[in-house]
């Protein structure tokens, strides 16, 4: 397990930015730039959209582009290798293949957004964005100004300089040997003043500057984990990195990581823009998601529509708006009208869109059958984190229409789907709160109440002794979609978007708590095609029980399971111990073991645990059905503090000033369990108690997981990552069994970053039965 | 079906049909809990309740359907009414679009469902005199036309919401033991409508 050489890392970081992403400087700059003119840069957009709709649509001169498209093509295909942009487009081929089958290299540079300047192609000379990149990342004197990679090296080269001149608004679409498309547009309004701001002081001290780490794979020795061994000699480059982050003067981070560094100097600065033009919807939200869809008045022509830095959009590909995140839908049938022109423009030529770039705002696409999917975000983050999400929003939209609709479609283009989602706008709106606040969505698994072992064993077979043929899934949900537990035959194990969309759905409609409700319900990961039949009633104001059955008229049936169900539950405690659970909340990252106190545990547990009290158990073996219902008591008789299954020793012990994080400063933790699919999260404790601050780590860990994930990153997944900036620093760690994310203070120090990791790591491993749905019991039918 | 239980007692399915936002929710949650909520969540799918009221000697158990108003929903709208004993179509009087889905909603009680069955035609919102687009003559005669019950009520101000209740338990013990010339009536009635075609209603 050899740590990686430092020539690896610069190797990486320069194979990196002659990667796709090296347009992310721009989005970088164009974010900065856009600054409070964010408006104006959807302006652009929609002008761009514009553009393109008249293009596609008048078949005049403009059909001469995709003829010369073919030419180039065909050149392309032939001697790509000896083009000047064979070198560096060759990452987005690659990029690309794995994305979509066969199809041809094409770039085509369209011009876009320019309407009133005269058309400049930048075909002939390559846009050299990448060799410009890797350019100013060589020439780059560290510490230097961040303008010229921003501005030179972000979306194009000296020639678009040239033309940006000009004042020409110029839009390049890329397309990959894998037949995808991405279109990069300037916004015309962009000056070298603006690039002027994107380089000052404030934005490069928020640029932040990481040493990355790629570590040999960890072996699966879970059990033990030490990460020290495999970053220790990094230590030495991260450190400087985190000095030059604190100073003044850093390093220019060129795309590592698709977005991750280069976006991460736009997301600092979109935060402070947030911060206060989005504010209202922090405002809105008065710290907690409130039903309803807001901002219904709004359309396309209004200024804070266009303000609004993430839209989601569902259209049919007749260009029927479906669902817009804000706006009424009938209003912006003319802005869907231009999504699907462009779409199909793109379909037309046998092609497929994937991305438009335009300033600081990513337009993603995504077709599933005649239903068109569309991002538009300006908040930085990650396409694959955008796709993502549109493919939880369609499911949800098939969870409510099932695929039928698709075939409704076929036959019918012109079908307004939109009348048949009457009174779901609180379940969209609750998914667009779970977008921005849900780890759910980022690692693709869901999260149980930590509940001790017993009590959840106790729901468990509360759960199981109801088996009935039709059984699809049994669900006992706490409050925030934390789960009780779940119980599914043993063949169909429920998918965890399944289990996601369910509980946005079930949660977000607050008319399940009046009564007892069924119904019908499609689970798309499960069977798109067919709905199930939902019995949702609440048994507690904060224990909600969800059956699922393939029987239409099986409410009656289920309906007696409730009582059995419920009946159990109260016999067994369960909804005591749930309450209990619920005031007690999660994990804290005070409560994390210190060094000391870990040592004496380990010395102690032989003799201590008898007690209860903040005994942990040495090993996993020794975690047994008397411990757990010895805890249980405990919990039950008034000791209820987590510290009294977690951390005994306190964060204070380790010198750290009181109300900032952990141990070591640590700040948040994310921790997965590979194996069933299940993750924890810390709760958010100072100095991370604003929404803001929380907001932030949210996004944090979106891009540190698309970095992790290998996405854009021409070396594929990673292992394990150490990074900082002027916000936070990050550890990411990935092994066969878990997966670790953790966010700590700025100027943590990363040996004791890390020897709190194993720690923490270590606890939740000795603990799992209280905070997984694991156990000798297989909860299955 | 009304099902006559121990000791007198029936119990009787009642499912309430009409337009998204008539208010068939708020008119249950008044007569089974005495709520109003000024903004009531759209119900999803359909909410189960129940309620036993006595009238006379007889104790009646309503198992009420609460269904969902929404068009995506209407075709498991057999589903709630099949046996069902009562039904209550709840229209909006500020709202004429809702008045002709309740329409809609009686023919096709009348062609699908038993004779015997037992339809109210609620005209909620009744406090919002000032907005009303539907006169209560009109909801009146049409009542009168197909044999129904009519009765204009006031989830807010709970005004005769649990007269339909009432009126409606009344009516049961009647309906069960015999079918009447009056569900024959009500039949003939269907029958004289035949252009609507099945199902599809707007």
């Amino acid at each position: 397990m050899a740590p990686p050489p430092l020539p690896n890392e610069s190797k990486r970081e320069n194979g990196g930015s002659s990667g796709p992403n090296t347009v992310h400087p721009t989005a970088a700059a164009a974010q900065a730039a856009a600054g409070a003119a964010s408006s104006a840069a959807m302006a652009g957009v929609m002008l761009a959209l514009k553009a393109l709709k008249t293009t596609a649509e008048s078949n005049g001169g403009v059909e001469q582009r995709p003829r010369r498209r073919q030419g180039e093509l065909q050149n392309r295909g032939k001697n790509a290798v000896g083009e000047p942009e064979g070198g560096p487009a060759a990452g987005v081929k690659r990029h690309r293949k794995k994305r979509n089958g066969a199809g041809q290299g094409v770039r085509l540079d369209v011009p876009m957004g320019g309407l009133e300047g005269p058309m400049v192609s930048l075909q002939g000379g390559p846009p050299g964005r990448f060799q410009s990149s890797s350019k100013a990342l060589a020439g780059l004197p560290k510490g230097g100004s961040l303008e010229k990679p921003k501005r030179g090296g972000g979306a194009q080269g000296s020639d678009s300089g040239a033309s940006r001149r000009e004042g020409l608004g110029l839009g390049s679409i890329d397309r990959g040997e894998g037949g995808a498309q991405r279109f990069d547009t300037q916004r015309p309004e962009r000056t070298d003043e603006e690039s002027g701001q994107a380089g000052s002081p404030a934005e490069r001290a928020a640029a932040p500057s990481s040493a990355i780490l790629q570590a040999p794979p960890v072996a699966a020795k879970a059990s033990s984990p030490e990460i020290h061994k495999e970053l220790g000699d990094a230590n030495v480059q991260s450190q400087r990195g985190g000095q030059d982050a604190d100073g003044v003067q850093i390093e220019d981070p060129p795309g590592v990581g698709e977005g991750y560094l280069g976006s991460s100097g736009s997301a600092v600065e979109g935060l402070s823009e947030r911060s206060t033009s989005d504010s209202s919807l922090a405002e809105a939200r008065g710290g907690c998601w409130t039903p309803g869809k807001k901002h219904t008045d709004e359309d396309d022509s209004s200024e804070s529509w266009r303000k609004r830095k993430r839209h989601f959009f569902i259209l049919s590909n007749a260009g029927k708006p479906i669902y817009s995140r804000y706006g009424d839908e009938h209003k912006l049938a003319g802005f869907s009208a231009t999504l699907q022109a462009i779409m199909s423009y793109v379909e037309n030529s046998k092609d497929t869109i994937h991305s438009i770039r335009a300033g600081a705002h990513k337009i993603v696409f995504m077709a599933r059958g005649p239903i068109y999917l569309v991002a538009i975000s300006a908040t930085g983050e990650p396409e694959s984190s955008l796709l993502r999400k549109l493919d939880l929003l369609y499911g949800q939209l098939i969870s409510i229409l099932t695929d039928s609709i698709e075939r409704t479609f076929r036959r019918n283009q012109k079908f307004d789907v939109h009348s048949l989602l009457g009174g779901t706008e609180p379940v969209f709106a609750s998914l667009m709160h779970v977008f921005s606040w849900d780890y759910a969505v980022l690692l693709r698994a869901f999260t149980c109440l930590p509940l001790p072992y017993a009590a959840r064993q106790a729901a468990g077979v509360a759960l199981q002794e109801i088996a009935s043929p039709g059984l699809v899934f049994g669900l006992l949900l706490a409050p925030a979609g934390k789960i009780i537990s779940l119980v599914a035959p043993r063949r169909t194990p429920p998918h965890p978007d399944d289990v996601l969309l369910l509980c946005n759905f079930v949660g977000a409609s607050e008319s399940f708590r009046t009564s007892e409700s069924f119904v019908p319900l499609c689970l798309y990961r499960y069977n798109p095609s067919a709905f199930l039949y939902a019995y949702v009633g609440y048994l507690e104001p904060e224990v909600c029980l969800v059956l699922l059955t393939s029987q239409q008229d099986g409410f009656f049936h289920l309906k007696e399971c409730r009582a059995h169900i419920e009946q159990s539950l109260r016999i067994t405690g369960v909804f005591r111990e749930v309450a209990a659970a619920v005031t007690r909340g999660g994990l804290r990252v005070e409560e994390v073991p210190s060094a000391s106190a870990a040592a004496q545990r380990r010395l102690a547990a032989g003799t201590e645990t008898g007690e209860g009290i903040g005994s942990l158990p040495s090993s996993r073996s020794s975690i047994t059905a008397s411990n757990h219902t010895l805890r249980q008591k405990q919990t039950a008789s008034g000791d209820a503090s987590t510290s009294g299954r977690w951390g005994p020793g306190r964060s204070r012990d380790e010198g750290l000033s009181a109300g900032l994080g952990g141990p070591a400063g640590i700040w948040h933790f994310l921790y997965r369990h590979t194996a069933v699919d299940q993750y924890l999260a810390s709760e958010y404790s100072p100095p991370l108690e604003t929404r803001a601050a929380q907001k932030r780590v949210f996004q944090t860990y979106q891009r540190l997981l698309a970095s992790m994930q290998g996405d854009g990153a021409k070396s594929g997944p990673h292992r394990m990552q150490y990074r900082r900036d002027s916000e936070f620093v990050m550890l990411a760690w990935s092994t066969s069994d878990f997966d670790f994310y953790a966010v700590f203070d700025p100027l943590a120090d990363k040996d004791a970053a890390i020897a709190v990791c194993n720690r923490v790591c270590t606890s939740i491993r000795q603990i799992e039965g209280d905070l997984f749905q694991t156990g000798p019991v297989p909860l299955a039918w | 079906m009304a099902t006559p239980g121990a000791g007198g007692n029936l119990q009787a399915k009642l499912v309430l049909l009409g337009d998204m936002g008539a208010g068939k929710s708020s008119l249950v949650l008044r007569f089974v809990k005495g709520q109003f909520f000024d903004y009531q969540e759209s119900t999803i799918g359909a909410a189960f309740l129940t309620q036993t009221v006595a009238v006379n000697d007889v104790t009646v158990k309503f198992e009420i359907w609460d269904t969902a108003g929404q068009e995506r929903y209407h075709s498991l709208a057999p589903m709630y009414y099949r046996g069902a004993a009562a039904a209550i179509v709840v229209y909006d009087i500020t709202n004429t679009e809702s008045f002709t889905r309740a329409k809609n909603w009686v023919r096709e009680l009348q062609r699908q469902g038993n004779p015997n069955l037992v339809i109210a035609l609620a005209g909620n919102k009744a406090d919002l005199a000032s907005k009303r687009k539907v006169e209560t003559e009109e909801g009146q005669s049409y009542a009168d036309e197909n044999g129904l019950f009519f009765i204009e009520t006031s989830a807010k101000s709970a005004q005769n919401v649990n007269e339909v209740f009432y009126e409606i338990a009344r009516k049961l013990p009647k309906a069960a033991p015999a079918p009447q010339p009056q569900g024959l009536n009500l039949n003939a009635q269907g029958r004289t409508q035949p252009k609507r075609s099945c199902c599809s209603t707007s």
